[in-house]
């Protein structure tokens, strides 16, 4: 009991610099707290302490269900509506994203800035855990893709209020009607 | 979709059980075939269709907010114990061309923000969160606490995800191994 004990602890001692973190990035208002906090509580313990803990895949899994079925919940029954009406022009836009992502990792691969597969897989727009977990499956180093989609992550967070206001700027100056009442947001 | 304070707690709890059931069903699905991310993927899917009011009596259900903050915690904590000082040290190297890439991305996405928001009448909201270069975890979760139109941001988004998942990473998959 004892051994389990001290085994699981790194582990614990990990999640409680997750959460911890997570509450102080909550109460200084960071954007996407939860995972923002998170990441950087479990890497500063973890990297602070030496721990070099691995967390089992079955808490990943339950992480993942507990998001997905977060977000599934979310759905509602014109969203297959939406879907249909949303498909080419995303398609559309994902296929420029994707495009846009392999051209960002062939010229970083040929500036000899990375590897060209870690650069692929570190400029392709994905979530952290999604092209991290590709990576490792494919037998990359990990660290470097996920180096690459943390400031990716922070890129996006920090640059978002600048393109929300760039989007309702548009919408005021090419848009929106005289007597609009502007976006909700 | 919320099921309000009129909702008794049994009800709630059942709710809850049903959307967990539905996305670990699919999830599971999804992840014995394989799928990179495919209990995320199938989680989503399975608790939208266990949601959906298919007879007149069936209420929508939702999850406790705490719930899909400790996921995305505990998503964050998978990331961050993956990181090692070489990795800090390699990614302060190549951090300011990842930032102008993204940030050359992101003025990119400013033509289809306009054409979403021109051609579909989508708010700014969501339409920037419809193309921001993101997981599905991460952009949706940012959409829902900003109160845009979920499912046009997850319609572009499962678009995103099922051409990389299915597509981009399987060519990627037979290239470079």
């Amino acid at each position: 009991m004892t051994q389990l004990l001290l085994q699981l602890l790194p582990l614990l001692a990990v999640m409680a610099g997750s959460a911890a973190a997570a509450l102080i990035f909550r109460r200084c208002r960071i954007p996407l707290w939860p995972i923002t906090g998170g990441l950087v509580g479990a890497a500063a313990i973890n990297l602070g302490f030496g721990l070099a803990v691995q967390v089992p895949d079955l808490i990943v899994l339950l992480a993942q269900l507990l998001v997905g079925t977060a977000i599934g919940a979310t759905i509602a029954p014109d969203t297959f509506r939406q879907f249909r009406r949303f498909l080419a022009p995303g398609t559309l836009a994902v296929g420029a994203v994707l495009g846009a992502g392999l051209l960002f990792g062939w010229a970083f691969a040929a500036l000899g800035i990375l590897d060209p597969a870690e650069a692929m897989l570190s400029l392709m727009p994905g979530g952290v855990g999604e092209m991290v977990t590709a990576g490792v499956a494919l037998g990359f180093d990990g660290a470097v893709i996920i180096g690459a989609h943390m400031v990716r992550l922070f890129t996006v967070l920090l640059s978002l209020p600048l393109v929300l206001w760039a989007a309702v700027k548009i919408r005021q100056r090419w848009i929106a009607e005289p007597d609009d009442p502007g976006p909700r947001s | 979709m919320a099921t309000g304070d009129e909702t008794s707690r049994p009800t709630q709890l059942l709710g809850i059980g049903k959307l967990l059931l539905g996305g670990l069903s699919v999830g599971s699905v999804l992840e014995l075939l394989g799928v990179p991310a495919g209990m995320l993927i199938g989680s989503v899917v399975g608790a939208a269709l266990v949601n959906q009011p298919w007879t007149r009596r069936m209420k929508p259900a939702s999850l406790p907010i705490v719930l899909r903050q400790i996921g995305l915690t505990t998503v964050g904590l998978a990331a961050g114990v993956l990181l090692t000082l070489d990795s800090l040290l390699s990614t302060a190297v190549i951090a300011l061309p990842v930032v102008l890439a993204y940030l050359a991305l992101t003025a990119l996405n400013l033509v289809f923000i306009t054409v979403l928001m021109i051609r579909y009448q989508v708010d700014p909201v969501t339409a920037v969160l419809a193309v921001t270069p993101g997981g599905l975890a991460e952009v949706t979760t940012i959409a829902i606490d900003k109160g845009a139109q979920v499912g046009v941001v997850l319609s572009v988004h499962a678009v995103r995800l099922f051409s990389l998942v299915l597509v981009i990473l399987p060519i990627l998959l037979l290239v470079l191994s």
